[in-house]
């Protein structure tokens, strides 16, 4: 039957030579990295990478810490190679970079690391830590090699990351790394993820696999939503009943499993904020005699409202819980939540003993009892041994509740999130921004262009009010994702507020976000447009190689087109 | 401080019922979907002691089929048992049942013979099931079934009758009566030419296609952008248009894949779209499309829709189909048709289109859009063996001539006119517009699935009886292996029970616990199915 195959001889001789095309949306970058780095120069001159295993060489001060880093990164690194070389022989690709040249490339032959300060295992990373490093790679006095350095760890392992990216390979099924120099240092010091274990329980697993992935993009902040009104998976060992309010016993979080995951992010340079919300979203709380009776019909009806503010004790059990989360968790801050206590008003209004509590002290509304739960809960902060700063949800500057100067307010909502901005830092208070990032919330299409574009001073600030965004965070609240879908919703959806955060501001500018439309529709993509695209494209791919071990990458062909 | 709090908790009575936390739907235990017809489901349960080893007996024919079937299902018997690494209270307003006998055997009574039947279009898919806890036959889960189908999928309902109990029993409901399907074409449309999927993750959707009752995979194997599909006869389609020499289908995986659905109870339709989609098939046959020309009288460098002008392109379709319907046991060939007017604009660019165009005199592209599904049309009648052939609305909207026996698929918004007027036109339509799952929204979006009636256009009986089906499509412009899984599951399921169940099955808060136990056994049973309901585990 193959003879029929000459009825179109001539032309499809013609293709032979040009096989497997195929027609992607976008073409991928070939070993450009993400979140883009804040100055990179890049060396046309080829790099090959010739050997299976490329060897690192620590040259300046080591800890244990380092050392593990270096072996993960020797890992992935071998692993890529494994996987492209000679099995891509077929695939032709479209190079973003130019590699042109008569000499033979270089070979590479080892990646230097170059602590400059020591590095030890009781380092745990903080706000406002060093993350800055450089990274030569076969060009100046680096011919033949690559070169990290940095003053900190935790520059360091931005380094090794953004070396892992530099790797790419050819149609030969020949492996290169980009030449070239890079100095890069985050734009914002808070880079926050959230994952909610309140509404899904996550796995150990699953949790390690994002904290890797956070890792990937630069992320620092590990944000745990640790529980909320459908489920209570924390183990405190101060109060064990607490996790009667898991889903089930195998859905709890113990002692030395969350000791883990903070170890597990702490060797990456990520650091775990613990979130314990009150007096709302507290549900899963009720093993504890805390929380409001609800009445109707002048009868307690058997639902719960917020934490009882009459019960007094509720402020020796928060204090104490507060004090062991604060020692649990290494980090210097806790977030205490505060947000959406409306919900619960009905139900206090509807409490006789919160009715006569109120008109004990001549309280008329539900937000005076909101005002004085929260009042008394930042007093319990200040007076913990540990001294930790605080996080709130915005919701409690909304109230117009005093807060300390150095506490950090969590801005959320939408839309008006730009006017919020504006007034929390203009009442000289510290924010992150998250309003955007709402990941949780998905829709039809290539929705990661309009995380991309959120910019957190576009709200038309004062250089001094831009001075206080130290930050944001990417919220993937639990209502619709568990083990089953949350990686793959939250990435590569997630790596648009990691380079926002990260890369330099206006480094791609909102004239580039108003041509995204026309960008969909358009055959002939700007070049200048294409980079930034074209860079999540071979993200997403890199996701399936290093992280999934994927037998496949999709290829894209572009100089096989007519 | 740790006494004083467990006074407290013990005056507050709230712990005393174990491990609750709030789930936004309780799942209910041993419910199956899509709801069977006819079956009653009794308030006593039969202990499975060791479900490792309960005897499936065959007592009527039997066929490799059929026993591939029953090993099939004892090793999920068994992994159900598995011990489940926590416990949990029951269900918060699910009754207790009564545990009053053990299931000692499942009697499977296959009443005709089977060979290796293939399925198809009509076929026999009821089922009767017997499981008792009381008198002569207590104890025995008797299946009976005309069909190999039948038997399936009455397999299928058994096992969803199953449950544990949370310390590690395993329960079978008692039930009676029979099930059969509402519609005859249950559908999932795959897309695997917007991302390559390779063929572990087609037989993942199977098993799950299997575990919802779906029959049909229709399989939308090429488009513009990719070709993987390894033709016999034109190997250069996939040679040039499939994204790279490892994302192709081969012969021997097409087989796979359809013996694999055959034994399951799923047929597989292929699509191969023309006129319009067909970008990738000009890159192994470049003449086969139209090259588009510019304002300045040249080509540009782009391809438009198929050559109609080509008469290449009638003797290559009519060889490559009859492969297609060769390799593909089926009936029918789902032959695409849709959105071609993409490419009016490149067909009036081209002079000699244009000049083949005036030499049949016409002058308008939806003319040439008709000429060239006409000759479709024609050339399939001539192809040996009797093909029978589904299209996307399209065609018909436009007024191509199709054989009375086609089968129209509606996707376009508006579907209740265009089923209304299909129908009106004694045609047999399948429904997909409103379930194109590859839209995403925020929440439980099930909801809009399910409540979709196909026959909600208000035709009369002789018009409803029109309608075959449905199907679910999954476009693939932004769903690869890694969340196709999670994308397709739970939402497909909401399909599945619309497509199945008697007509007029409403959804209720019943239905979402039901629902919430389907997804975790999808869970359970290995599969990626994502939260459907809002918080809650499995």
């Amino acid at each position: 039957m193959t003879h029929h195959y000459l009825l179109f001889t001539v032309l499809a001789t013609w293709c032979l030579s040009h096989a497997n095309c195929g027609f992607p949306n976008v073409n991928p970058t070939l070993g450009e990295p993400w979140p883009k780095p804040q100055q990179q120069v890049w060396d046309p001159a080829l790099f090959r990478v010739d050997i299976d295993v490329v060897p690192f060489n620590i040259t300046g001060e080591t800890c244990a810490d380092l050392e593990d880093a270096v072996s993960r990164y020797t890992n992935i690194i071998a692993s890529f190679i494994a996987e492209f070389r000679g099995v891509t022989a077929s695939r032709l690709y479209a190079s973003g970079a130019s590699h042109v040249g008569d000499d033979p490339p270089l070979l590479l032959e080892q990646i230097e690391v170059e602590l400059r300060t020591a590095c030890s295992e009781d380092q745990y990373p903080e706000y406002g830590m060093d993350e800055s490093y450089s990274l030569t790679v076969n060009t100046g006095d680096a011919l033949g090699r690559a070169v990290i350095a940095a003053d900190t760890i935790w520059g360091a392992y931005r380094g090794l990351e953004t070396m892992s990216q530099l790797f790419y390979y050819d149609p030969s099924g020949a492996v290169f790394v980009r030449s070239g120099s890079i100095v890069d240092f985050p734009r914002y010091s808070y880079r926050g993820f959230l994952l909610d274990t309140g509404r899904h329980f996550l796995s150990l697993d699953v949790i390690k696999q994002n904290l890797d992935l956070m890792a990937f993009h630069k992320y620092n902040v590990f944000h745990w939503h640790l529980v909320d009104d459908p489920s209570f998976p924390f183990y405190s060992v101060r109060f064990p009943l607490f996790v009667l309010g898991a889903f089930r016993e195998d859905k709890i979080y113990s002692p030395d499993q969350v000791a883990d995951v903070i170890e597990y992010a702490r060797k990456r340079g990520i650091r775990v904020i613990p979130e314990m919300d009150t007096p709302g979203h507290t549900r899963s709380w009720n093993s504890y005699d805390i929380l409001t009776r609800c009445y109707t019909d002048g009868e307690p009806d058997g639902t719960f409202g917020p934490l009882d503010p009459t019960n007094s004790s509720i402020y020796s059990l928060i204090t104490d819980l507060l004090d062991e989360v604060t020692q649990r968790f290494p980090d210097r801050s806790v977030h205490i939540g505060g947000d959406e206590v409306s919900f619960g008003y009905d139900c206090w209004l509807s409490n006789p003993g919160v009715q006569a509590w109120m008109a004990e002290r001549n309280y008329t509304t539900p937000q005076e009892v909101e005002a004085e739960y929260i009042t008394n809960l930042l007093e319990v902060v200040a007076g913990l041994p540990e001294k930790p700063q605080y996080m709130v949800w915005q919701d409690v500057v909304d109230q117009g509740i005093t807060i300390k100067e150095d506490a950090i307010v969590h801005v959320w909502k939408e839309p008006e999130w730009q006017a919020e901005m504006d007034k929390v830092t203009s009442l000289g208070h510290r924010t992150v921004l998250s309003s955007c990032w709402y990941l949780n919330k998905i829709s039809y299409g290539i929705d990661w262009y309009k995380y991309y574009d959120c910019e957190p001073e576009s709200f038309g600030g004062s250089a001094q009010q831009n001075e206080l965004i130290i930050g944001g965070e990417a919220c993937m609240w639990g209502e619709y994702v568990d083990d089953t879908n949350v990686v793959a919703r939250s990435w590569p959806r997630a790596a648009a507020p990691a380079e926002r955060l990260w890369s330099a501001k206006g480094a791609n500018s909102h004239s580039e976000a108003a041509s995204h439309h026309r960008l969909r529709d358009s055959a002939n993509i700007l070049s200048k447009f294409k980079l930034r695209i074209v860079r999540g494209v071979i993200f997403t791919y890199m996701l399936f190689t290093l992280y999934f071990y994927f037998t496949y990458i999709p290829t894209y062909c572009s100089n096989c087109r007519p | 401080m740790l006494r004083h709090w467990l006074l407290t908790s013990v005056a507050a009575g709230l712990c005393s019922c174990g491990w609750a936390g709030f789930p936004a739907v309780e799942p209910t235990q041993g419910e199956p979907w899509p709801a069977p017809s006819d079956l009653q489901l009794g308030d006593t349960a039969l202990l499975i002691p060791m479900p490792d080893q309960l005897e499936f007996r065959v007592t009527g024919h039997s066929c490799d089929s059929l026993t591939a079937a029953i090993s099939r299902y004892q090793a999920i018997v068994a992994g159900l048992a598995a011990p489940r690494p926590g416990r949990r209270r029951r269900p918060t307003g699910t009754p207790a049942r009564r545990v009053s006998a053990e299931l000692a055997r499942v009697d499977v009574n296959l009443t005709t013979e089977c060979s290796m039947p293939y399925p198809e279009f009509g076929m026999d898919e009821s089922y009767r099931l017997e499981v008792a806890s009381s008198g002569a036959t207590s104890g025995l889960a008797a299946l009976t079934a005309d069909t190999l189908w039948g038997v399936l999928r009455g397999l299928e309902t058994l096992v969803q009758l199953m449950y544990a109990n949370g310390v590690g029993g395993l329960y079978v409901r008692e039930a009676s009566g029979s099930d059969g399907p509402r519609y005859s074409h249950r559908g999932i449309l795959l897309d695997t030419a917007r991302h390559f999927y390779p063929v572990t993750a087609i037989k993942d959707m199977l098993d799950v296609m299997a575990i919802n009752k779906f029959n049909v995979f229709h399989w939308h194997i090429v488009d513009d952008q990719s070709f993987p599909f390894v033709s016999e006869t034109f190997p250069a389609l996939a040679e040039g248009g499939a994204y790279a020499e490892d994302m192709v289908y081969s012969q021997q995986q097409v087989q796979d894949i359809i013996e694999f659905a055959r034994l399951r109870g799923i047929r597989v339709i292929p699509e191969f779209d023309t006129p319009g989609h067909t970008r990738s098939w000009g890159v192994g046959l470049p003449g086969f499309t139209t090259a588009c020309y510019g304002a300045d009288g040249q080509p540009d460098g782009s391809t438009g829709p198929v050559d109609p002008s080509n008469e290449d392109v009638y003797t290559m379709l009519s060889i490559f189909l009859t492969e297609i319907s060769e390799r593909f046991p089926d009936n029918y060939i789902h032959l695409g048709g849709d959105e071609v007017r993409f490419g009016f604009d490149c067909w009036l660019s081209n002079p000699q289109i244009v000049a083949w165009m005036q030499s049949l005199n016409i002058t308008t592209p939806e003319e040439v859009e008709n000429v060239f599904f006409q000759r479709l049309l024609d050339l399939v009648a001539d192809i040996p063996g009797d093909v029978q052939y589904v299209v996307w609305q399209d065609a018909v909207d436009n007024n191509v001539t199709v054989r009375p026996d086609t089968i129209v698929e509606v996707w376009k918004g508006g579907w209740q006119v265009e089923m209304d007027k299909l129908t009106a036109q004694d045609l047999r339509v399948i429904l997909s517009s409103p379930w194109y799952l590859d839209y995403i929204s925020y929440g439980s979006d099930w909801h809009t699935y399910y409540d979709t009636e196909p026959e909600s256009f208000g035709g009369s009986a002789q018009q409803n009886a029109l309608v075959i089906g449905g199907e679910a499509c999954m476009w693939s412009e932004l769903v690869d292996e890694t969340n196709l899984m999670a994308r397709l599951w739970p939402r497909a399921s909401a399909v599945a029970e619309r497509l199945w169940s008697p007509k007029g099955t409403v959804r209720t808060d019943f239905t979402a616990s039901r629902m919430e136990e389907h997804r975790c056994r999808m869970v359970k049973r290995g599969y990626k199915a994502q939260p459907a309901n809002g918080p809650g585990f499995c």
